[in-house]
C-alpha cells in the first residue's frame, strides 16, 4: 500500500508540476464551455424565453380550437443541452486521452527508470494500479469541471424555475466519467507497448476515433441490422450516449468496467513481458 | 549471503549466461569481471529480480530470488548501469520517493534520506533537479536510492562507468567506505577497479565464470611461472649468459644498456623451486653488481587473459584458438536448446 501511494502520489506531482494537468484540463475547460454556450445561447435561451408566449397563445386559444396541440412543455434543459454536450466533450476526450496516458508507461521504458520500478518491492499491478488512478484522478478533475457547466444554467433559470435534474445529472456525469476511465485504460495499453510515446499516442487516438465513428454505422438505413448491434455494442460514444440522457443501463456499466479491466489487465501482461521477452 | 548455483539464461536461442555458480559471504565485496557483454549485468539483473534465470537457482539472504522474490527485492540495493533517475524530481524528492516505495516507515523516512544525503556528499545538491547534475552527482544520486532503505545486499552494475578520473575516484571510496558490513557485488570491465575496491573476484568470460577466487589467491597463484626483474651494473652480457645458462631458467629478456651502464632485465624462472638466491649468486660472480633484484607481481590483466584463452581452449576438442572456440559456442547452445 505504502509503495501504492508513493508511485500515485509520484505520478500527481507529475501531471501537476508539468503543463500536462493544465494543457488538458483548460483545453477541456475552454472546448466544454465554448460547446455549452453556444449550444444554451442559440437553442435553449431562445426557445424558454419563447415559452411563456407559447403557453399564452395556448391558453388563449379556444379550446375546441386547440386540436390535439397539447399545452407547450416546460423546455427541458436536461433534454434539449446535456446530450448533446456530453457527446461532443466525449469528441474532446478522444483527443485529451492520448496526451494525458502517453508517456504512462513508454517514458519509463525508454528512460530506463522501469528497470528500478521493477526490482522495487512493488508488484506491478500496484505499479498499474497506481499510474492509472493518477491518470484516472486528472480525468475526474475534468468531469468536475463539466459538473459546472450542468449547474450554470440554474442562475439564469428566470421565469421557468430550476431547470437541473439532479438523477439526471449525476447520471450523466456518471456516464461520462466510466466512458473516459475505459478511454484511459486503453490508453495505457498502448503505453505499455511501446517505448515511444508517440506511437502510444496514435494507436490509443486510432483506436478510440475508431470506436466513436464506428458508431455512426447504427445510423444508417442501408446498413444491415447485424453491423448496427455491433456497432452499438462496442462503441465507446454509442455506449455512454443513454447515461447523457439520464439512462443509466446496468450492461453499459458493465461494458465499461469491462473495458477498463480488459485495458489495465493487457496493460499488466506487457508490463510483466520483460521478464520472457529476450 | 549470495548463493548462485548452475545459473542459466537464454535469449532466445543465445545463451547469455550459462551454468554460473558463485558464493559471496557475509561482507564481503565481489569484483564480477568481464568484457562487455559477458553476461554481468545479466547475473545482476537475475539476482535482483528484473528478470528469471531460465534454469538455476540463485539465493539471496536465504530467499530464493524466484520464489520469495519480494523479500529479496527488500534486502537488495541496485544500481543498473544506466543509472536510470526521474529527472525532472530534486534530489531530495527522489530519494524520499525510493525511500517511501521501499517501505521505509514513515516516522523513519526523513532520517533516512538525510543520512544517506550526507553519507553520499549530495548535501549541497539535495534541491536541485536531477536533470541539472553532473553525471557524478547523478551516479551518486544513484548509488544514494540503492542505500536509501539501508539494504544488506548492493548491486552495483558498472558503477563507474562514464565517470571522469576525479569522479571515478570518489565513487570508488564512497562504495569502499559504505560497504561496511554490507555484502557488494559490483560489475566492471576496467581491471584496476577491482583490485582497488573488491577483495574477491570473479571472472566471467562468454556467460561462464571462468575464475572465482580471492584477489590474492589469483594474483599469487596464478602461473607456474614466474617473473623477476634484476638490474645489475658491469659486464652485462656475460650476465645475461651466465643466468641464460642456469638450469631451470625459462627465459631471459634484457632490455638496453643505459648510458651509465646499467641494465635491467626480466627473467622468467619457475615459482618452484625459488631460484632467486642461485641468480643473484650468478650474476655477482661473474663480477657485475646486483643493485636491485624484485618479483614481477601478476597484474590482474594477465590472469584475466590467461583465464579467458583457458576457457577457449576449453571450447571443445576441435577447438585449436580462441576464435574457433567462440564460434564453437553460440553453435553448441542452439543444439541445447533444440534437445530441451
Amino acid at each position: 500500500m505504502k509503495a501504492f501511494l508513493a508511485i500515485f502520489k509520484h505520478e500527481i506531482g507529475f501531471y501537476f508540476s508539468s503543463p500536462i494537468a493544465y494543457v488538458v484540463l483548460v483545453i477541456f475547460a475552454l472546448l466544454g464551455g465554448y460547446f455549452n454556450a453556444i449550444s444554451f445561447l442559440l437553442q435553449y435561451s431562445e426557445y424558454s424565453d419563447q415559452y411563456p408566449m407559447a403557453v399564452m397563445n395556448w391558453e388563449q386559444t379556444p379550446s375546441m380550437m386547440r386540436g390535439a396541440n397539447p399545452k407547450p412543455q416546460v423546455p427541458n434543459y436536461m433534454e434539449m443541452i446535456v446530450p448533446p454536450l456530453y457527446m461532443s466533450l466525449s469528441i474532446v476526450v478522444l483527443f485529451l486521452v492520448p496526451l494525458l496516458t502517453m508517456r504512462s508507461i513508454a517514458e519509463e521504458k525508454k528512460e530506463g527508470t522501469i528497470e528500478l520500478l521493477y526490482t522495487y518491492p512493488v508488484s506491478d499491478l500496484q505499479v498499474v494500479l497506481a499510474k492509472y488512478f493518477a491518470a484516472l484522478f486528472v480525468y475526474f478533475v475534468a468531469v468536475a469541471v463539466t459538473a459546472f457547466y450542468l449547474l450554470l444554467p440554474d442562475l439564469f433559470k428566470g421565469q421557468i424555475g430550476s431547470i437541473i435534474e439532479w438523477k439526471a445529472a449525476f447520471s450523466a456525469l456518471l456516464g461520462f466519467f466510466m466512458f473516459g476511465a475505459a478511454c484511459i485504460a486503453l490508453g495505457f495499453m498502448f503505453s505499455s507497448m511501446t517505448e515511444n510515446q508517440v506511437i502510444a499516442a496514435a494507436l490509443t487516438f486510432a483506436l478510440l476515433l475508431m470506436l466513436w465513428i464506428i458508431g455512426w454505422a447504427s445510423q444508417g438505413d442501408a446498413v444491415p441490422e447485424y453491423m448496427k448491434s455491433i456497432a452499438d455494442t462496442i462503441s465507446l460514444t454509442n455506449r455512454s450516449q443513454d447515461s447523457y440522457k439520464g439512462l443509466l443501463h446496468l450492461s453499459d456499466i458493465v461494458f465499461f468496467a469491462c473495458v477498463t479491466v480488459g485495458g489495465l489487465f493487457i496493460t499488466m501482461r506487457a508490463l510483466e513481458s520483460h521478464r520472457w521477452r529476450a | 549471503m549470495i548463493e548462485v548455483r548452475n545459473l542459466t539464461k537464454y535469449y532466445g536461442s543465445v545463451a547469455a549466461v550459462r551454468d554460473v555458480t558463485f558464493d559471496i559471504e557475509k561482507g564481503q565485496i565481489l569484483g564480477f569481471l568481464g568484457p562487455n557483454g559477458a553476461g554481468k549485468t545479466t547475473t545482476m539483473r537475475i539476482l535482483t529480480g528484473y528478470f528469471p534465470a531460465t534454469s538455476g537457482t540463485a539465493r539471496v539472504a536465504g530467499f530464493d530470488v524466484f520464489s520469495q522474490l519480494d523479500e529479496v527485492r527488500r534486502r537488495i540495493g541496485y544500481l543498473p548501469e544506466s543509472v536510470p533517475l526521474y529527472k525532472d524530481m530534486s534530489v531530495r524528492g527522489y530519494l524520499d520517493f525510493a525511500a517511501q516505495i521501499k517501505g521505509v516507515p514513515g516516522g523513519d523516512r526523513k532520517k533516512a534520506v538525510d543520512k544517506v544525503i550526507s553519507e553520499i556528499g549530495l548535501t549541497e545538491m539535495r534541491n536541485r533537479l536531477i536533470k541539472k547534475l553532473s553525471r557524478g552527482f547523478r551516479q551518486r544520486v544513484g548509488l544514494a536510492q540503492a542505500l536509501v532503505n539501508d539494504p544488506e545486499v548492493l548491486v552495483l552494475d558498472e558503477p563507474t562507468v562514464g565517470l571522469d578520473p576525479k569522479q571515478i575516484t570518489e565513487i570508488r571510496s564512497i562504495i569502499k567506505h559504505l560497504a561496511g558490513d554490507r555484502t557488494v557485488i559490483l560489475s566492471t570491465h576496467i581491471l584496476p577497479e577491482v583490485s582497488i575496491t573488491c577483495d574477491h573476484v570473479a571472472i566471467i568470460h562468454q556467460g561462464r565464470i571462468v575464475r572465482a577466487d580471492t584477489l590474492e589467491n589469483l594474483t599469487s597463484q596464478s602461473t607456474t611461472d614466474t617473473s623477476i626483474v634484476v638490474e645489475v651494473r658491469g659486464d652485462t652480457n656475460k650476465v645475461v649468459s651466465a643466468v641464460r645458462d642456469l638450469s631451470g631458467v625459462r627465459s631471459v629478456s634484457p632490455d638496453g644498456e643505459n648510458p651509465g651502464g646499467e641494465r635491467t632485465m626480466s627473467i622468467k624462472i619457475p615459482t618452484d623451486p625459488d631460484m632467486r638466491g642461485q641468480i643473484a649468486r650468478t650474476i655477482t660472480e661473474t663480477g657485475a653488481d646486483l643493485l636491485e633484484m624484485r618479483s614481477k607481481a601478476v597484474t590482474l590483466e594477465e590472469i584475466f587473459i590467461e583465464s579467458i584463452r583457458e576457457d577457449a581452449s576449453d571450447g571443445g576438442p576441435e577447438a585449436t584458438s580462441e576464435q574457433a572456440a567462440s564460434h564453437d559456442e553460440p553453435e553448441k547452445s542452439e543444439e541445447e536448446v533444440v534437445e530441451e
